[in-house]
């Protein structure tokens, strides 16, 4: 520190330079703990919350505010428009990377955070979630930051909040404004409130503003009890009533006063059902997905159906944005049997289901669907319930759900369309012919991949004749549809795509080899594995190329595979990379002759060992 | 009642107390790292010397005292927000530990004069560790006043710690300090509140039946059932002739959310109980007008009508954004509100697995309020006359183990119940207990006394006070229904 740093009202003697030094480092660690958090916000919104950076700087950020609460009762931060103060001075600006957390807590109405020293870590993370939510982009009626924490029911983190609902009323207390909840505030949006505050029960307001007016403390208050004459008599026999209950009364000095008791096995169920509820396994999809199926099933008029389904729509792509594509599927997958009129045959509106949920590929739906599918169905599973969800559409959405396919940059994905679109036109090859010619060149992907799925003897000259199409996206749709197709005039376009400039297009060739196998292909093969290009490839297709030479190979293969493993022939890839993919390729050779050469391996290398044992034992669980 | 004067100087003095106190922890806290002269106390010190000077500019002389989080301004008490009360309850121990209960503001301020407080806080030594009424308080106040005087402070002294003052009744059954009346007209506007919520989402106000706001006001009324108990149920108590399709769904909500919370539901998941029940029934609220409010016998195509209005509930709940667990509960509880826990009622399905916990929290307090409260159709029972019915429901299309945990918590005289005593009073039934001692024997107001005279301001007695040889002083006697003697019970529970 430099004695430029000093505050000018510091006296230059040792205890308070001391004092000011710990003031400033106390500033310092502060300065990082936001720092961390801001981080901490920015890798979560790109790389989402389990990723090991979104991770990490949460534990900055936790670990920070750990060790400054070692030696502090408390942190406290008051939050301004533009910055963030401890103590006094500033430590984060908004120009200075802190624009999105500073704008977001104070326009949520955060003024100050205070955290004690108490606060466990469970809080502390916590908070790291509240504040690193991105709050400009809530919609309106999600939690805002006063709702969100006040879920959170935090014990030791105060957030000090402007609520936009609140002012404070005649006694200090903060109350809703209904102008604002109701949209009509500044900023609100509707101004249709019928009644707003013509809502009368006079009762109830009479009595508010007796107690307002302090009336009740006054001299010659109205009584609460009025009795008219018949209700004087009435009284009068209750007094009767009494003189001849008297006797029965003397019990009550005596009585027996207990709550009452639950069964135990009752009381039992409901405390676990309430620790379900706590812990959020209260309600499974599988449930809502019934409660669906019922009211589609029971609604009696047809308009409703399709805005029921559409909505439903909306929420199943939703949830496929979230990473929830099972759980979507679970929530419409009972609609098909109702769509299905051998099962259901009295159903009236199986058509206004698939009218409504076409909503599923339009609209903002759409580009949800576009941006999260291929991040977020990656595996088998997911895939199979991307298939549920799109066996809904009609016929009707055949060019819609086409073209929604040529959009999808991802060629598993497009497969799903594809098999869907070949259930939707009852496996008619002319139907998938007739649609290959009425799109845009990019939209014939889908039924080019579908006619390859049925092996139609019709998907070779149009696939070919598209080989030398511009369109990689096109290209690779057409060496998926050549898979079922073993014609020496494929295999020589497969062939000449291993030279292909997209690397999509080559892995595609390198599966197609795999799929036939001709050992002729292996010198071919082994040249490109040994060339000094090679460590150019990506993953994924140095993987293609050992995986596709193994196969092809089969025991020619393994003297190779087992020299890179033993480090006596090296190739241009990292044998990081390598030696894992050459054990995988032995593993699915799976002869007695690789399985020799897997035994030997692993006894001259334990940590080899353990890896062979991985595999094995994965390609197992997948038979 | 205090004598303050205008609304708006109520207003304002709270925010000032809150600010001024707020400042003078920050300062205790900056002090214990900076110099007194250093220049991150200086916004401190302006603002607690501006903020005690406008208390005095409302008030003329000023006392500030505080005790656990709570810190009066002469007779007001200052309404911190939740966020604020962990740097009061420590302002609060910092001074009691010295031995001082809080300022007395003599004139005006400068903040050299705050300073020179501040200094001698943190200079003075822990008189006391432990904080509490048993504890023999030391006083630290004449020693520090005479530090302040040595440094030419006249305009503030520093005062000796002394017990706050409660209320009448407000130690007891409102918050600390504070009357009944003031905690009554809180909760009665929360209570107008939640109706106008209702009345908004049920006219789908803004093209969006559930606004944040709306569940905002929920959370008010999850806090009070935390804090004070007493008012929350009495909300669910109150009666009128009119909106019952307003009042219906805010009075099942109050006794939904206090049953949750006796059961020990979190308050989030109490928030989601509140508005399943406000949502479950805004299907009905689509039905015409004639068959909601109507007293005539319901035809068989209107009855259809009800029996869709589930499902309708459904369709409504489904126009949300939002599709997260909280709306899950929201949409099974609109569904099955109605099929009963032997799902003999409707809507009919071919499989279902049982009710969802909301979903009977809501039926056995839709069924108390429906019981209740006399419509167009029906003439409301007594609440232990609705009670009674309810036991027989019990385990055919009431949850037994909920009903009795309902019966529990609102007593077998609920909250209300207007009573006939053995001395010939007559009383309304103002505290539930929670206690199995107490459960016979709840804390009533009397409204006619022996002679069969009205009491016009009641008089608050404890069922449980017995005589110098233990018998009990008051037996219940039976039930009584308040309108046959002309009770007006919104006016005996709040006034």
């Amino acid at each position: 520190m430099s004695d430029g740093d000093l505050e000018p009202n510091m006296a230059p003697e040792t205890v308070d330079v001391d004092e000011h030094r710990s003031a400033v480092l106390a500033q310092t660690q502060v300065r990082e703990i936001f720092q961390a958090l801001i981080k901490h916000g920015r890798t979560s919104r790109l790389y989402g919350v389990a990723h090991q950076h979104t991770v990490g700087f949460l534990q900055s950020f936790v670990d920070g505010l750990e060790s400054f609460l070692k030696h502090e009762d408390m942190l406290f931060v008051e939050i301004e428009p533009d910055q963030i103060i401890f103590q006094g001075k500033q430590v984060l600006a908004a120009s200075s990377h802190g624009e999105l957390l500073i704008y977001g807590l104070y326009s949520e109405g955060a003024r100050a955070i205070g955290v004690d020293r108490e606060a466990p870590r469970a809080e502390l993370e916590g908070l790291a979630h509240l504040l690193s939510q991105d709050w400009s982009q809530r919609s309106d009626l999600e939690d805002d930051l006063v709702a969100a924490t006040w879920r959170r029911e935090f014990e030791h983190v105060h957030i000090d909040v402007a609520d936009r609902f609140s002012e404070e009323d005649e006694f200090g207390d903060a109350v809703i404004r209904e102008d604002v909840m109701l949209g009509q505030g500044p900023g609100g949006r509707d101004s249709r409130h019928a009644r707003g505050d013509s809502v009368l029960i006079p009762e109830i307001q009479g009595i508010l503003a007796e107690l307002e007016s302090n009336a009740s403390q006054q001299e010659g208050t109205q009584s609460v009890v009025r009795l008219k004459q018949d209700e004087a008599q009435l009284y009068l026999s209750l007094q009767d009533d009494l003189k001849n209950t008297m006797g029965m009364a003397s019990h009550h000095s005596e009585e027996e006063a207990e709550l009452l008791v639950v069964e135990p096995s009752a009381q039992a169920e409901l405390t676990r059902e309430l620790k379900a509820l706590q812990e959020g396994r209260d309600l499974s999809t599988d449930k809502v997905g019934l409660l669906f199926f019922e009211v589609i099933r029971q609604e009696p008029r047809e308009g409703q159906v399709v805005f029921l389904t559409r909505h439903i729509a909306r929420h199943c792509s939703s949830m496929c944005a979230s990473q929830n594509v099972e759980l979507a599927a679970n929530l419409v997958r009972r609609f098909l049997l109702l769509c299905d009129s051998n099962v259901f045959p009295d159903f009236p509106f199986p058509g206004s289901i698939r009218r409504g949920f076409a909503s599923f590929i339009q609209g903002s739906n759409r580009t949800r669907l576009l941006e999260s599918l291929p991040k977020f169905c990656v595996s088998q599973e997911h895939r199979a319930a991307l298939f549920t969800l799109l066996s809904l559409l009609s016929r009707e959405q055949l060019p819609e759900l086409v073209r929604f396919g040529a959009d999808l940059r991802q060629t598993e994905i497009r497969q799903v369309i594809a098999d869907v679109v070949i259930e939707m036109v009852e496996r008619d090859e002319e139907a998938l012919l007739t649609l290959l010619v009425t799109g845009h060149e990019e939209e014939a992907i889908i039924p080019l991949m579908a006619l390859g799925r049925l092996e139609s003897p019709a998907v070779i000259e149009e696939s070919l004749r598209r080989m030398g199409s511009p369109s990689a996206d096109l290209r690779e749709a057409c060496m998926r549809a050549f898979r079922g197709q073993n014609l020496p005039r494929i295999r020589q376009e497969v062939l000449r795509c291993l030279k292909d400039d997209e690397s999509s297009i080559r892995i595609e060739a390198l599966r197609y080899l795999a799929v036939y196998r001709q050992r002729m292909d292996l010198p071919l093969l082994e040249s490109t594995l040994r060339s000094p290009g090679f460590a150019a490839y990506s993953e994924e297709e140095i993987k293609a190329w050992v995986m596709c030479y193994g196969l092809v190979g089969r025991n020619d293969a393994i003297k190779l595979l087992r020299m890179i493993l033993e480090d006596k022939e090296k190739l241009a890839a990292s044998a990081d990379v390598l030696k894992p993919l050459c054990i995988q390729a032995l593993v699915t050779l799976d002869t007695p002759e690789s399985q020799g050469a897997l035994e030997l391996l692993g006894r001259k290398d334990e940590a080899m060992k353990g890896q062979i044992k991985r595999f094995q034992s994965g390609r197992r669980g997948r038979r | 009642m205090n004598d303050f004067g205008p609304k708006m100087d109520l207003r304002r003095l709270n925010t000032t107390g809150k600010r001024f106190s707020y400042r003078i922890a920050t300062l205790i806290r900056t002090a214990k790292i900076h110099r007194m002269d250093n220049s991150a106390m200086d916004y401190s010190l302006k603002v607690a010397s501006s903020s005690a000077n406008q208390l005095r500019e409302i008030l003329g002389d000023v006392t500030l005292m505080g005790e656990s989080d709570t810190v009066h301004v002469n007779d007001f008490r200052i309404r911190f927000d939740r966020a604020l009360l962990s740097q009061i309850s420590f302002l609060n121990l910092f001074l009691h530990q010295r031995g001082i209960g809080g300022f007395l503001v003599m004139g005006d301020t400068e903040p050299s004069d705050w300073r020179a407080v501040i200094e001698v806080l943190n200079t003075s030594e822990v008189l006391q560790e432990a904080i509490g009424k048993d504890v023999q308080m030391r006083d630290g106040s004449a020693e520090m006043n005479v530090a302040l005087g040595d440094r030419g402070v006249e305009s503030i002294r520093l005062a000796q710690v002394m017990h706050l003052r409660r209320g009448t009744l407000g130690g007891q059954y409102g918050g600390e300090g504070e009357s009944v009346r003031v905690a009554a007209s809180r909760s009665l506007q929360l209570y107008l509140r939640a109706i106008r919520a209702v009345d908004a989402m049920q006219r789908n106000v803004g093209g969006k039946r559930i606004h944040l706001g709306v569940a905002r006001i929920v959370q008010y009324l999850v806090d009070q059932a935390f804090d004070d108990p007493r008012q929350h149920l009495a909300l669910a108590n109150l009666k009128s002739d009119a909106e019952y399709t307003l009042r219906h769904p805010v009075h099942t909500m109050i006794l939904a959310i206090g049953l949750g919370q006796r059961l020990g539901m979190s308050r989030a998941n109490l928030l989601d109980l509140g508005l399943s029940v406000l949502t479950a029934d805004l299907g009905m609220t689509m039905l015409p007008e004639e068959i909601r409010e109507g007293s005539e016998e319901l035809t068989p195509e209107q009855w259809e009508l009800i029996r869709r209005h589930p499902l309708d509930s459904v369709g409504a709940v489904l126009e949300s954004t939002r599709f997260d667990a909280s709306v899950r509960r929201w949409l099974v509880c609109a569904f099955e509100q109605h099929m009963g826990l032997d799902q003999t009622g409707y809507p009919k399905t071919l499989e279902w697995s049982e009710l969802h916990i909301f979903t009977r929290i809501f039926s056995v307090c839709e069924t108390y309020d429906a019981l209740t409260t006399t419509t167009a159709w029906r003439e409301g029972l007594l609440p232990d006359e609705a009670l009674s019915v309810m036991l027989q429901q019990s385990g055919v299309t009431l949850d037994p183990a909920l009903v009795t945990h309902l019966i529990n918590m609102l007593g077998r005289y609920p909250l209300g119940s207007v009573l006939l005593l053995s001395t010939g009073e007559v009383c309304v039934v103002f505290s539930t207990p929670v206690e199995a001692e107490n459960v016979l024997r709840p804390v009533v107001k009397i409204l006619i006394d022996s002679s069969g005279s009205p009491v016009p301001s009641g008089m608050i007695v404890d069922l449980r006070e017995r005589d110098e040889v233990g018998r009990y002083l008051r037996n219940i006697q039976k039930t009584v229904d308040p309108d046959s003697i002309g009770v007006d019970l919104n006016r005996a529970l709040y006034c």
